[in-house]
């Protein structure tokens, strides 16, 4: 067989010697791939047997077959353009139908058979078998289909870094960075994090490659393209794609459980309560707020190892029933009042209120404590307004009793004294006559001076009840005392300063005034409140004992308290007894002797504060001094 | 020491009546009047004879309490000025109450004292409503 110049057309010489076709027939025959000769009207002339065997024919069917029955006819035919003279060979991929019917996918090479006169007389066919090749290509078509699609719908995110830079991510992977494919392929995973970013992902790409955990979960902090913080669970694994090393990260986004978790953490954390977690079975503490810590006094180290009940002074249980466990009789689920202790000991009373709930599979209490101490206060202040309510109607009734009868007395004593008057020159006339004249073991003389001495004195006295009584009736009046106007600050404190300026100045070696300025005018009866500001300032005048006594009156915006003014009346005198403390509002009650004190200068300041709806409070050391706070509202809401 | 007595006073010849259910304060106040030099007082511890006085006579003055049983003080101060109009009336009380005595003036009386009161003031107020 000899090739010409040109590869085609394959030139049939049938002077090849015996031994040669020998050979050739034997190659033939045993070849394994199928090659077949056909004749120019289609037929085909020769098959060997790994054709008949590749499309299940028999020796004896090959008189019968033509090449257009054993084509698709979907194909591009050929043959028939190699018979008309246009081609001398191709190579296509064809479908053979078998004699079952099932078709083969195939690739054929075909060349054009001419005699030595040039004329075609046949086409010999290379056929090879791409059935199973092309079911292999079909399923990794589908493989690589349903890996892309599940990538594709997958609601984690997927990425993988090669080289340290986002090779491939996922569209779950953009949507939660925020990123198009485009913007985010090609660049460092870094960008996907703030400047506290803990892995460095650049800069430590070999290291991550090599690391010894090969598969990391971690939580972290990232931030999206508009820069917004996101919480991200993320899970990293070292892989292998396309010839390279890689990292591969399916990231989530819990940016969302994060905020709530952190919501629920801020209500614990910031709770103005204090939060208890405790084991029902034991009452032991094992979560406490930063209130509890506050409250109690102890570290949370401390608090974690006690039991609730070593905070706890003994509830009343008048019943102890047998078959409760300690929770349910010493610390139940509800809301009640319990009496607790600080670390320095110092008691609180609580309101608690339980719940059994179900923790990370174990029951437990969460026991919100509130500290009460400051509403028992209040309570206390309540009922001393109370009391003086109640009280300031009995006062105003027993004034007008007593005003009457006392009204007799220092209506009378001056007539009395008159008349005695008229008396008296009679009384001297015999006098001078008898200068022994003795009465009631007086001499004349002692004598009227003893009665003018007694009217006086009774006059006094009766003086003095009046304006005992007319304070009594002040006090009474203050609950229906309703006159209001705005009043500037300045100018009231000012007459207030000016009217005690004598009298504190005696009493103290300094006193010392403060108004804050740009005070808002307030809505009070202004007479009260001087009233009010006068009797404080001289009770702090009055206290002085000390060398370098001090009174000092401050007023200012109250800053813990928006609209409210604070008046500060400060001395360094001798203080108040803790006995005393509780009753230094109650009317008729004082420490001054003599006539200094009727009692019920506090107790009408008191009474002209709560009417303005304001507070008193009164801050006292024994021997170091006292301080008063009264905090009015700028008007009365 | 001298103690120099007390000149006659002048005789005053207003006609004083007192309305009041006390009758411990009515014999302070005659008394009162009485060293001031008024002879003409009349005393009323039952206020509701007032209209039976009325018919007899008039007065240049009268003081009429407020809290009184059977009758108050207002209907006195306004059954007084319906007979005499130019009767002066004072209220004198122990009602210390700034609504009470801005009715009172309003209905027509002359002046509004209350209780306690000094001599001394009572006689400078009853002065000036005479003068």
């Amino acid at each position: 067989m000899r090739r010409g110049r040109d590869i085609q057309p394959v030139v049939y010489s049938p002077n090849l010697d015996v031994d040669s076709e020998q050979k050739l027939r034997g190659i033939f025959e045993n070849a394994i791939v199928p090659i077949i000769a056909i004749g120019m009207d289609g037929r085909l002339i020769e098959a060997n047997p790994a054709f008949l065997k590749l499309l299940c024919y028999e020796p004896s069917d090959l008189p019968n077959l033509d090449i257009h029955d054993l084509s698709s006819p979907q194909d591009p035919n050929m043959f028939d353009r190699v018979v008309a003279g246009e081609i001398d060979s191709y190579m296509v991929e064809k479908h053979y139908r078998r004699k079952d019917g099932q078709v083969l996918d195939v690739i054929v090479s075909a060349s054009a058979l001419k005699d030595p006169q040039g004329r075609l007389h046949s086409v010999v066919v290379v056929i090879q078998d791409m059935t199973q090749f092309k079911a292999l290509e079909r399923n990794l078509i589908e493989e690589k289909q349903l890996f892309e699609s599940l990538l594709r719908n997958l609601p984690v995110g997927v990425t993988y870094v090669r080289e340290a830079k986002i090779a491939y991510t996922n569209p779950a992977f953009c949507r939660i960075f925020g990123y198009s494919e485009s913007e985010i392929l090609g660049r460092s995973p870094d960008i996907l994090f703030g400047p506290e970013n803990p892995v460095k992902f650049e800069k430590n790409f070999p290291r991550l490659l090599r690391s010894k955990t090969r598969t990391l979960h971690s939580e972290m902090e990232a931030h999206n393209k508009t820069r917004e913080r996101l919480f991200i669970e993320a899970l990293t694994t070292v892989g292998y794609i396309d010839g390279q090393d890689c990292l591969i990260g399916i990231v989530n986004d819990i940016t969302a459980r994060k905020q709530l978790e952190a919501r629920y953490r801020l209500l614990f954390e910031a709770a103005n309560d204090i939060i208890l977690m405790i084991d029902p079975e034991d009452l032991k503490i094992f979560d406490a707020n930063p209130k509890a810590i506050e409250v109690y006094g102890y570290s949370r180290r401390e608090l974690l190892k006690m039991s609730v009940m070593d905070i706890t002074l003994a509830a009343p249980t008048k019943n102890s029933i047998s078959g409760k466990t300690i929770s349910e009789t010493a610390w139940p689920v509800g809301v009640y009042p319990r009496v607790q202790a600080r670390k320095n000991g110092e008691q609180i009373p609580v309101e608690v209120s339980s719940a059994l709930v179900d923790w990370q599979g174990k029951k437990a209490i969460i026991s919100i404590i509130r500290d009460v101490t400051e509403q028992r206060r209040l309570q206390q202040q309540l009922m001393q307004a109370d009391k003086l309510a109640s009280l300031g109607s009995l006062v105003a009734g027993i004034a007008h009793e007593i005003n009457n009868p006392n009204n007799f007395i220092t209506f009378n004593i001056p007539i009395l004294e008159d008349y005695w008057k008229e008396v008296f020159p009679i009384l001297d006339k015999y006098a001078e006559k008898n200068s022994e004249w003795m009465l009631l073991g007086m001499t004349y003389p002692e004598f009227k001076t003893d009665v003018l001495k007694l009217l006086n004195n009774m006059e006094h006295g009766s003086d003095r009840i009046n304006g005992i009584v007319s304070e009594l009736r002040d006090f009474a009046r203050i609950q229906r005392d309703e006159h209001r106007t705005p009043v500037d600050v300045h100018s009231m404190v000012n007459r207030v300063v000016t009217l005690t300026d004598k009298q504190v100045g005696k009493q103290v070696s300094s006193y010392q005034v403060e108004i804050a300025s740009n005070l808002p005018e307030i809505i009070v009866n202004p007479a009260r409140i001087e009233q009010m500001l006068i009797n404080l300032i001289l009770n702090a005048a009055q206290a002085a004992d000390k060398k370098n006594s001090y009174v000092k009156l401050k007023v200012m915006q109250n800053l813990l308290k928006p609209n409210h003014i604070l008046f500060e009346v400060e001395d360094n005198g001798c203080g108040i007894e803790e006995a005393v403390k509780s009753r230094i509002f109650d009317p008729f009650f004082t420490t001054k002797e003599g006539p200094e004190g009727t009692g019920l200068g506090l107790s009408i300041s008191y009474g002209i504060v709560q009417d303005h709806g304001g507070q008193i409070t009164v801050d006292s050391t024994p021997g170091i001094g006292t301080m008063v706070r009264v905090t009015l509202p700028v008007s009365r809401g | 020491m001298s103690v120099g007595a007390i000149e006659e006073p002048q005789k005053k010849s207003a006609r004083i009546m007192v309305v009041d259910d006390e009758l411990d304060f009515l014999d302070s106040i005659k008394r009162a009047l009485i060293i001031a030099g008024y002879r003409d007082i009349c005393l009323l511890s039952q206020p509701l004879q007032v209209k039976e006085i009325l018919k007899q006579r008039t007065f240049d003055l009268v003081f009429i309490d407020l809290c009184m049983p059977q009758i108050n003080g207002l209907e006195v101060l306004e059954y007084i000025l319906s007979i005499a109009p130019h009767t002066r009336c004072i209220m004198l009380t122990a009602l210390d109450d700034a609504e009470t005595a801005a009715l009172s003036l309003r209905m027509g009386a002359w002046d509004y004292l209350t209780k306690p009161i000094s001599r001394n003031k009572l006689m400078c107020i009853l002065d000036r409503a005479l003068g």
